[in-house]
């Protein structure tokens, strides 16, 4: 017994079809009693986020709460890396908030009564899916700098402070130039680690939005997206924000070497 | 075929995620002009994508059986709430306590309150506790696999069943109450501290909830 096809389509036209090792993971699942679905454990054994998706559909049909309860769980504990991958760069606390929101998102796609075109793409390739999920709710997130994550001074070993921008390596090539200029995999993720050095999320946000992005400072035709719309300041502001990100960035590369 | 002249914002983002597109300003300039009745929300995911994409760095996996088992609280809520719909169609605003009640799962299995909690090592109070939801988390999880395992449903149930906001004790005193129905809850070590279990099971419950490497719930 196979499960049932899928109803929607692609932009292209095509049918939805699921690939071919989750049909195959569906079938072994039907072929088996649903109670033997997860483990003892309650844990459900390595099924794929979309084989785990039609399951959870199947036992709410049949208003199975006790499995639907087990799949969900195994389901949103396969889910959370991707979470964690596209939500990063908030503290605890706004972590939390996302995650919880990201959740109760997924879980009424997965439990879609009337299937859209994203509930289905679950049972296809579930990943990209829980992406958007996150990003929708990252996108919504406004991100407020809090007071004490800022630092705008350091303290040498005799207690005396002095400005960040003092402590910046000087002169010769930029090293943040340098890295922004290098194509190998490793000096980007030491450039991508530096951007969490950044303590105020808007100021990453500008840097990242116009350094690598491209976005204007501004643009003299209103409907095109510039930094200026995005963050409802001017431009002498935004390059100072994108300055002290780039300070910051700078002070974390010298302490990296 | 389901494709709607008029996408949703889902299906939307969806596409431009399948497309393998880039977060580039470019390509935020053609989706507005693809999509212009949804330009906020398309810059906002615009800028949040960019933002994240370039956040590669490795962080320390974050503990995933909070996320899990908040995410089984809302699925079971929702199932709840649409077989309550189907049954009493005029009665669906009702449907916003748990589908499973500690107690009802345990009634089912036999148990009454006071005999569930003299298997697990708690008292019936505890137990009517955490059946209205009046010892919110942290909890130690070893509690609800101990409650799990005499009534024969996953953990993650128990948990599910336990968790959400405060029910209270009876219908009566909800419609006695004259203004709002404050309803206290206490940590799990308040709990314990108030039960009638021994000084030595005690303690031996407050170790628990107080060693970090033990999860909780």
């Amino acid at each position: 017994m196979g499960p049932a096809p899928l109803t929607c389509h692609a932009l292209t036209g095509e049918p939805y079809l699921r690939h071919p090792p989750v049909e195959a993971e569906i079938r072994e699942a039907l072929a088996i009693a649903p109670k033997d679905w997860v483990g003892s454990t309650g844990r459900s054994p390595l099924w794929r986020l979309e084989t785990l998706v039609h399951l959870i559909r199947l036992r709410a049909r049949d208003n199975d709460n006790r499995l639907l309860g087990a799949l969900t769980f195994a389901f949103l504990e396969a889910a959370k890396p991707t979470v964690e991958r596209w939500s990063r760069g908030f503290g605890p606390a706004d972590t939390e908030v996302i995650e919880g929101l990201v959740g109760d998102r997924l879980v009424a796609l997965v439990l879609a009564e009337l299937p859209t075109r994203t509930s289905e793409y679950l049972e296809i390739d579930a990943k990209t899916v829980i992406k958007q999920a996150t990003l929708r709710v990252v996108s919504t997130f406004k991100d407020q700098p809090k007071a004490h994550a800022f630092k705008t001074t350091v303290q040498d070993e005799d207690g005396t402070l002095s400005p960040l921008v003092e402590n910046l390596p000087g002169g010769g090539l930029d090293p943040l130039e340098h890295l922004l200029a290098k194509e190998s995999s490793q000096e980007r993720g030491v450039f991508r680690r530096l951007l969490l050095a950044v303590t105020d999320p808007r100021h990453r946000e500008a840097f990242i939005l116009r350094k690598l992005r491209n976005w204007p400072y501004s643009n003299p035709d209103p409907a095109v997206p510039t930094l200026e719309s995005r963050f409802g300041i001017g431009e002498r502001q935004i390059r100072t924000w994108i300055n002290t990100a780039i300070a910051q960035m700078r002070a974390a590369h010298g302490a990296d070497q | 075929m389901t494709i709607s002249p008029d996408p949703s914002l889902d299906d939307i983002l969806l596409d431009l995620l399948v497309d393998d597109a880039e977060p580039t300003h470019a390509n935020l300039v053609a989706a507005l002009e693809a999509h212009p009745r949804h330009r906020d929300a398309l810059i906002a995911f615009f800028a949040a994508w960019g933002v994240q994409a370039a956040l590669e760095a490795e962080e320390p996996a974050r503990e995933a059986e909070h996320f899990a088992n908040r995410g089984v609280s809302s699925a079971l809520n929702l199932q709840y709430a649409r077989q309550t719909a189907a049954v009493r169609p005029n009665q669906a605003a009702e449907a916003s306590v748990p589908a499973q009640r500690l107690s009802a799962m345990a009634r089912r299995r036999g148990f009454s309150d006071a005999q569930l909690a003299e298997r697990v090592g708690l008292d019936e109070v505890l137990i009517a506790k955490l059946d209205r939801h009046r010892i919110p988390a942290p909890r130690p999880r070893r509690m609800f696999e101990l409650i799990g395992e005499a009534i024969e449903v996953p953990a993650a149930h128990v948990i599910a069943s336990a968790t959400g906001p405060p029910i209270a004790s009876s219908r009566g005193r909800m419609m006695k109450a004259k203004g709002p129905l404050v309803m206290e809850t206490e940590s799990f070590e308040e709990a314990i501290r108030r039960s009638t279990l021994s000084d030595e099971a005690k303690a031996a419950w407050i170790a628990l909830m107080a060693d970090e490497n033990e999860p909780k719930a």
